[in-house]
């Protein structure tokens, strides 16, 4: 068997491997495009800024409504920092850590006149980041004496990253479906509320849709710093 | 020929450290990077192609999440300088974890550095100093690396 060394046969070579290269490279472009891994990884999926607002509107001819959001100035609850954020006039307050997002909840009960608070504290809203199929789960309890009666507060959240889907306009879109319950127990009763909502998030935007007993509502404009 | 393909090789391994510093920094805290490559000098002694099989593991803020990306690369770095520079790319896949729900998929991997090199005889050892990026083509993401390599002529 003998082999040609000479630098044509070289060349050759290398002009085969430069294409083996190319192709290589080609399939994994074709890949890379259809996949988003990147964008899922590295963006952020909840922009917080003072500053930020968005605007949501539902498709209901005969009862339209519109929310607006907007992120006020940084402030402080239970020594720690949070952003509140005006939700068509009534504030929520919300923070960032490294498990996620933390709302502030803080339940009350009315007597004689007199709000008397039964539980306050901050709780996972989201777990970040976005990966589909987690779940997460938190919840609050604390008691109160009321004149010598316990009166007894619980506030859980069960959330579900069920999806993502690749949208046109928003890129990876994550569909979350959250669960609160709120309870209050005195001896002779107890109190129970639950709500189910769907959020939608986008990269670099945010809550891009939403689903709660109002209806739903989707994004019209939005300001994110 | 075999032979003498065999003598003009060079293999070696490297490892190095990344820190995230383009939207990686949102979740991630830092990572380590693992490689294995074997390489040819080009006939005008120019530069080193080596094919690298990679593997890179970070650690997230969230202590229950995890991202990884494992790749096969193509380098060319410039040969017999003591400062060389080098080019890398290629194509990864990509997966992140978080309480054991796991999502994957391809990405171009890409890097740009230079080498400090030190020879002793077929041995030639070096630290790294470079720009690490994943992209899907819709999405930027990177780290900044410093890598040690130490590479041996067959």
């Amino acid at each position: 068997m003998s082999y040609n060394l000479s630098p044509k046969s070289e060349i050759r070579n290398t002009k085969q491997m430069t294409w083996r290269i190319l192709s290589y490279i080609m399939l994994v472009l074709v890949f890379s495009c259809q996949n988003h891994i990147i964008e899922r990884s590295a963006s952020e999926y909840f922009p917080l800024k003072e500053g930020n607002w968005w605007h949501y509107a539902n498709n209901d001819l005969y009862n339209p409504q519109v929310i607006n959001i907007v992120v006020e100035s940084l402030d402080t609850l239970l020594q720690r920092e949070c952003y509140p954020f005006n939700i068509s006039g009534e504030f929520r307050y919300f923070s960032k850590d490294q498990e996620g997002v933390k709302e502030y909840i803080k339940i009350t009960q009315n007597y004689g006149g007199y709000d008397y608070t039964i539980l306050q504290g901050f709780i996972t809203r989201l777990e970040l980041p976005l990966v589909r199929g987690n779940q997460f789960s938190d919840s609050l309890v604390d008691s109160l004496d009321f004149f010598g009666q316990w009166i007894k507060g619980r506030y859980l959240i069960n959330g579900l990253v069920s999806d993502y889907q690749n949208d046109e306009l928003y890129g990876a879109v994550y569909k979350l479906i959250i669960s609160i319950f709120q309870f209050i127990t005195t001896l002779d009763s107890t109190i129970a509320s639950e709500e189910y909502v769907e959020e939608y998030y986008a990269p670099s935007i945010g809550l891009i849709r939403f689903k709660n007993r109002d209806g739903e509502f989707n994004l019209t404009e939005y300001h994110v710093e | 020929m075999i032979l003498i393909v065999m003598f003009s090789m060079h293999v070696g391994i490297e490892a190095g450290f990344h820190q995230p510093v383009i939207g990686l920094d949102y979740n991630l805290n830092s990572g380590v990077l693992v490689k294995a490559f074997i390489g040819k000098e080009d006939l005008r002694h120019n530069v080193y192609l080596n094919l690298a099989l990679s593997g890179a593991y970070y650690q997230g803020k969230n202590p229950g999440y995890s991202f990884g990306n494992y790749g096969l690369t193509l380098l060319i770095k410039k040969s017999h300088w003591r400062v060389a520079p080098f080019v890398e790319f290629g194509g990864d896949y990509i997966s992140r974890e978080l309480n054991k729900n796991k999502e994957w998929g391809i990405g171009f991997n890409y890097a740009f550095g230079f080498s400090i090199n030190f020879n002793y005889e077929a041995l030639n050892i070096y630290p790294a100093f470079y720009y690490d990026g994943l992209t899907d083509f819709k999405a930027q993401a990177g780290n900044l690396g410093i890598k040690l390599g130490i590479g041996y002529e067959l």
